[in-house]
This record gives C-alpha cells, structure tokens and sequence, in this order.
C-alpha cells in the first residue's frame, strides 16, 4: 500500500509537469528553460532545456511548422513593402 | 532535423523553387526528414531547416522554402522565401548556395524564375526534379545545353526515389568545394529585366533544349471532362467524401474490437495481479480507461487520412477547390481559402497557417476566423463515441446510418464555416473577391512510399499525443477525482466517491452553467481537459465515468455505459457543442501568432463558444420537444 501511494504521488508529480510544460506559452517555456539550464542538472537535461529555451514552438499536430522566425530590423514585414497584390486585367475588346 | 542542430555553424544551401515542383520531397530526401508532401501547391509556408552529410562527409545545412513563381512575393508565403534568401531573417544568413530546383515537365512555368535566382549572383545548381516523368512523357531535355545557357550546373533528380539526388550530392560537394565568396557578380543582361523580357528568354532557351514540349495525355484530360464538370464533378466529390465516411465506420470495426480486446485485458490482469490500492485505480481507471479510450479510436484516424493522403497525392484536391470556388466566391471567401480549409480537417493549426498563401488581408483574416469550424481529426473520437452509443448499427438505403451521421457532422462544420464567413464579409471584413489562380498538377498514381511514410506520421503523432500529453491529463484528473477522499462513515448508499473529489466538486458547480443544455457533471469535469485537446474529453469522460461506478468494467466499454445513462437529447447536444466549441488551445496560440494579436484569438474563443452554447441549446430543447 505504502509503495502504491509513493508510487502514485511520483506519478502524478511528473504528470503536473510535464503538462504545465508542454500547455505554457512558448515565451514563458523559453524563459523558465533558460533559467533552468544554468542550474547544475546532469548535462543531458541541460542540453534539452538549452534546446528548449532556443527552438520555436511547435505543437506536435498533423503538418504544424514551426513558429516564424522573427524578422531582422528593416525588414519588410509579412505583407510589407515588397509584398505587390496581384491585378487583373479585363480582357482587349470586351 | 534536430533540435541541437546548429545552422549557422554549416555551409547553407536553399532549395528553391515554384510551387509543386518537388523542393519538400527532394528536402525529406537530403536531410532525413519527414515533411509533408502533397501534390498540390502551396504545402509549405515556412522554411524549414534540416541537415544533410555530402558524400565526402561535409555536413551543410538544407533550407526548404514556400514555393514561389517569381521573385516578386505576392503573398505571405512568397515573402517567407525572398526574406531568407536575402538574409533578412533575424539570426539567419543568407544562404550560401542555392538549389533551383524545377519540375523537368514544366520548364516553360519554371525557368523563368531560375533566371531571377541567377541574378541574384548566388552560386547555383539547378536541379531537374521529376527527371523520370519527364522521360516518359517523351521529353527530351538536352542537359548539357540547358547547362551552357544557364551557365550553371544541371543535374538530374527523382526526389521520390531512392538515391534520387545522388547526382545532387556530388555536384554541391564540387560547388561547396570552392572557396564560397558570398555573391558572385551577376551577369549584367540579368539584372533588371522585365517578366516580358524573361519569358523571351525562357523561351528561346526552350526552343534549344527541349523543343518537344510535353503535352497531357487523353487520359488525363478525359478525367477532368468529368471530375471538373460543373455537375458531374460535384456528384464526384459528394461521392468520394460519403465513401470516405463509410469507410470510416465500417472498416475500422475489428481493429477497433482488438484494442478494445487487449485494453479489457490489460485492466483485467491489473486488477487480478495487484492489490486494492491507489496505484491500481491509477492504472485502471485513469490510464486504462482514460488513455485506452482514446487508443481505441487509432484505425478510425488512419482510415481517414489513408483517404487524405491518397486524395493529396493523386492530384485531385486542386480541382475540387476548383469545383468549390463559385460556392466559396458566394460566401465572399478567397477561392484560395479551400486548401487552407481543406487542411483544417487535419488540423486547424496547419490550416491556419496554410493561409499565408493568401494574399489579401481581410480574406486571410476571414479564412483563419472559419478554419477551426472544419472538423479536425481531434473530433472524429468524441463523435465515433457518441455515434457507437446512439445511433442504431442499421443500414439505410444500402448505406450506414453510423457513416451517414458521420458524414453530416463534417457536412454541418463546413455550412458553419461557410455562414460565419458569408456573415463576417458581410459586417466586418469587406474586399472585393480574389478570383482563384492555381496550377492545376497532373494526375499521379499515389506513391507508396509517400502513403505508407504519411499514415506512420499519424500514427506517430496520435501515439505520442496518446503516450504524452493524454497520459499527463488523464493520471491529474485521476488525481483530481480521487482526492480528497470521501469523509469517514462513507459507503456506496451515499453516492460514488468522486464526488467528493476536486474533480466532482468542479463538475458540480460547472453543472449550473451546462445544465439548461442538458450537460450532466460528468461530461463538465470532462470539458475542461478537453480544452488541451478535443479527444481528451473521450479519455476524461472513460476515467470519471469509470471512478464513478461501483466497480464495474467501465474502463473497457464507455459506449454502453453512456448509452443507458444519457438522454438521446444530452447526446446529440454534446455532438453539437463539439462543432463549434474551440477546445483546443494550441489552435488559439497559433491565431495569435500568425495575427500577432490577442484580439483574433479572444474574438475566435468568444463568438465559437457562443455559437457552440446556442447550438446545443437549441438542439436539445428541440430534441426534448420531439421525443415527448
């Protein structure tokens, strides 16, 4: 009963976590993860949270892509300067 | 591709290209990687990085980017490509070399843009994809020549064979093998020249290497004779989509049955080897009947998209949005907005992000508003469930009445979708339609490899959802309905335990808010974690409705159990309330990234939950009213 309950209480203790991680914003993931990884954990899991902190988000759905990256300063935004609508011309002689 | 992938630290190369001319599977093919390919424009929209070994061991880096006709983005997508082409993507050189990749049976289309990369004064080889259609369409292309013209390298690739790229391979390690001098100067007749001026050029190179030019062949034109007709290629589409539906239902049945079987099992020997405790009500009632529930519906999933893949693959998609866009016209969407919708029955999240392929702002905005309407995948286990326990196992018309409702669930998310677009064009996103432009693939056999590689993704995504995030909801709701413990003195006359719990209390009082449509606290507790993800709520509802029976054999078979225990009102408004309810969170962030606002989300959230509040208000009083 005893090692029922431990086991238990393990389980559920991970399973808060890891769906407080996966459900957190991406920004907040980011952050938390850069902090964790300058704690001494062994260097597997700092290697995964140095990850973590640097990778887009991505929600692990049928064909998701990841985020877009951010756009350099000057650059034309997603539907900037550059981006030129296309125009339809009627056809001669009607 | 991998997360401890540094790109920066490796020689680049771009695959660029038009749409559809092969760059994603010539990219799953150089790196290892497993992206979506689909014989349609316009899959990708965003780059994609991955890495790949030369044959001297040289590791580089691989950019796949949105296909584009020209160099002069005229959506979202287009934009993407000249962005990272021209470094101006934060944290991201520009590429070193580029891979022009380009469909060998339409070199008319194509070559126009290899001549703007060329201006672009990158070193660049061309890669002729589709090399074995080409050949046996009888196109002759005389390489050598078409190399001298373009006065680059040429090679030859089938990016859905194995070791298709090999030429590729070895001619980028000749390429990377020279010092990279970021730009070469473009030849002066480059620069500047008009499209008029291009397509001059395209052609006279043409008439050197490729005089013979391709054409489709009867048989392809006799299929759109029918499958484009304005009334038999809707008596096409109507019947492929009600096979689909059929199928579903009817060959997923002894699949289902023997994970059902081995979930039985499973919660047998669990609670014939182990000792009364937490641990085994854990497993029992949170993983067996929570997580099983969910892993019961796998055949139905894969059945669905074997018939997407085989869909996407075989060329047919495009000409259905053909067929649609009078329809998607009247309803004022974009004639582009179909693709975007189309993937939303993946997914609403690549759905929503597919429309960066439109180009107007308002129709874009329109078509992310409607795109979680469609019924994603994430649907199809709630309305199986509910189907299996209310509608009767009979035949109508020779056809499933289970397939038939099935079919007008899906049916109902598209006339939702297409009334709230017809109603927000109408108030708030006004704009003149877009006419709907967009190169229409040939027919192709449906490859294997593609098929078989695009059912194990799913299969991979719906296991690790299942094994991850599913699992973590189920063991806390298991958690949450099981403690704190019922009060000393307690037995079975006052009622099941949990509702004692966290969970029951919760389930309780959200029951005042569900109750007028006929929500019970059961099916409350279960739509709070049915927010994370759709299919949660299956799970949830297996654990609640499992820790609330006097240990009967719930975690196995939730279908009977709802069956006695709600009314066919209750049923049908939950089926309901799936249609529009947005439980789905990821599907908000991702309309906050892709609007860069709060405001689009909150909006999508509030009008989707009252929709989906009124809708089963309305079906359940109406159900009552017709069953006294």
């Amino acid at each position: 009963m005893h090692f029922q309950a431990l086991t238990v209480a393990a389980v559920v203790a991970c399973s808060f976590a890891y769906a407080a991680w996966t459900l957190a914003p991406q920004t907040l993931r980011s952050a938390l993860a850069r902090g964790l990884s300058e704690w001494p954990f062994p260097a597997f899991l700092r290697q995964r949270l140095l990850a973590a902190a640097t990778t887009d988000a991505g929600c692990g759905c049928s064909g998701c892509d990841k985020a877009p990256a951010a756009e350099a300063k000057g650059a034309s935004s997603v539907l900037g300067a550059q981006a030129q609508p296309l125009v339809f011309h009627p056809r001669k002689g009607r | 591709m991998s997360a401890a992938f540094h790109p920066s630290a490796l020689a680049t190369i771009a695959l660029v290209g038009n749409p559809n001319c092969g760059k994603t599977a010539l990219f799953n093919l150089l790196t290892g990687a497993r992206q979506k390919v689909a014989n349609y424009a316009g899959v990708t929209v965003e780059r994609k990085v991955g890495a790949a070994r030369l044959p001297d061991g040289q590791r580089i880096s691989v950019v796949d980017l949105p296909g584009s006709y020209s160099l002069q983005p005229a959506t979202p997508d287009e934009q993407v490509m000249l962005d990272v082409l021209q470094g101006r993507r934060a944290g991201e050189d520009a590429p070193d070399a580029i891979v022009a990749v380009v469909d060998a049976t339409n070199l008319r289309m194509n070559l126009r843009l290899v001549l703007e990369l060329k201006s672009q004064g990158k070193p660049m080889v061309v890669a002729l994809n589709m090399a074995d259609v080409a050949r046996a369409h009888g196109l002759d292309i005389d390489v050598a020549r078409l190399q001298a013209e373009l006065a680059c390298p040429v090679v030859e690739t089938v990016a859905v064979q194995h070791n298709g790229h090999a030429a590729l391979m070895l001619q980028l390690q000749t390429l990377l093998a020279a010092p990279l001098a970021g730009t070469h100067p473009p030849p002066a007749h480059a620069l500047a020249r008009s499209a008029t001026e291009l397509q001059r050029e395209v052609r006279r190179i043409l008439a050197l290497v490729a005089p013979r030019a391709p054409r489709l062949g009867r048989f392809q034109h006799r299929i759109d004779a029918v499958a484009m007709h304005p009334v038999w290629g809707l008596l096409v589409l109507a019947a492929v989509l009600f096979l689909i539906f059929q199928a579903v239902f009817s060959w997923a049945t002894w699949p289902m049955d023997l994970i059902k079987g081995a979930m039985a099992a499973v919660g047998e020997g669990i609670t014939a080897s182990m000792d009364e405790g937490p641990l085994r009500s854990l497993l029992v009632d949170g993983v067996v009947a929570g997580v099983g529930g969910v892993l019961v519906f796998l055949p139905q999933i894969l059945i669905l998209f074997f018939f997407i893949l085989l869909l996407e693959d075989s060329g047919y998609l495009p000409r259905a949005a053909f067929l649609l866009d009078n329809l998607m016209g009247k309803v004022g969407l974009s004639g582009r907005a179909f693709i975007p919708l189309l993937s939303s029955f993946a997914c609403a999240i690549p759905g929503i992000m597919a429309t960066r392929t439109i180009a107007n702002w308002r129709d874009r905005l329109a078509t992310i508003m409607v795109a979680p309407l469609m019924t994603c995948s994430a649907r199809l286990p709630v309305y199986a469930l509910l189907i299996g326990a209310f509608v009767p196992e009979r035949d109508v018309a020779g056809m499933s009445l289970r397939g038939l409702t099935l079919f007008g669930l899906y049916a109902a998310g598209v006339v939702s979708a297409m009334a709230v677009g017809w109603i927000f064009k109408r108030v708030w996103m006004k704009s003149a339609y877009q006419p709907l432009m967009l190169e229409l693939p040939p027919y192709r056999v449906p490859s294997l490899r593609n098929l078989v590689q695009g059912l194990w993704e799913r299969a991979r995504i719906f296991l690790r959802r299942v094994g991850g995030i599913i699992f973590s909801l189920m063991v806390i709701l298991w958690f949450l309905a099981t403690y704190p413990s019922p009060p000393a003195g307690w037995d079975l006359s006052q009622g099941p335990a949990i509702q004692y719990s966290a969970a029951g209390m919760l389930g309780h009082a959200l029951q005042y808010v569900f109750a007028p449509i006929g929500f019970n606290w059961q099916i409350s507790i279960a739509l709070v974690p049915g927010m994370a993800a759709r299919e949660v709520a299956v799970g949830a509802l297996g654990t609640v409705y499992s820790l609330s029976a006097a240990g009967s054999g719930v975690a196995d078979a939730l279908s009977p159990v709802i069956a006695q225990g709600w009314s066919l009102a209750t049923a049908y408004s939950l089926l309901a309330w799936f249609v529009f309810a947005p439980q789905c969170l990821s599907t908000l962030a991702v309309v906050r990234r892709e609007t860069n606002s709060w405001r689009y989300p909150m909006l999508m959230a509030g009008y989707l939950f009252g929709l989906a509040y009124a809708a089963s208000f309305i079906t359940y009083r109406l159900t009552l009213w017709l069953s006294v």
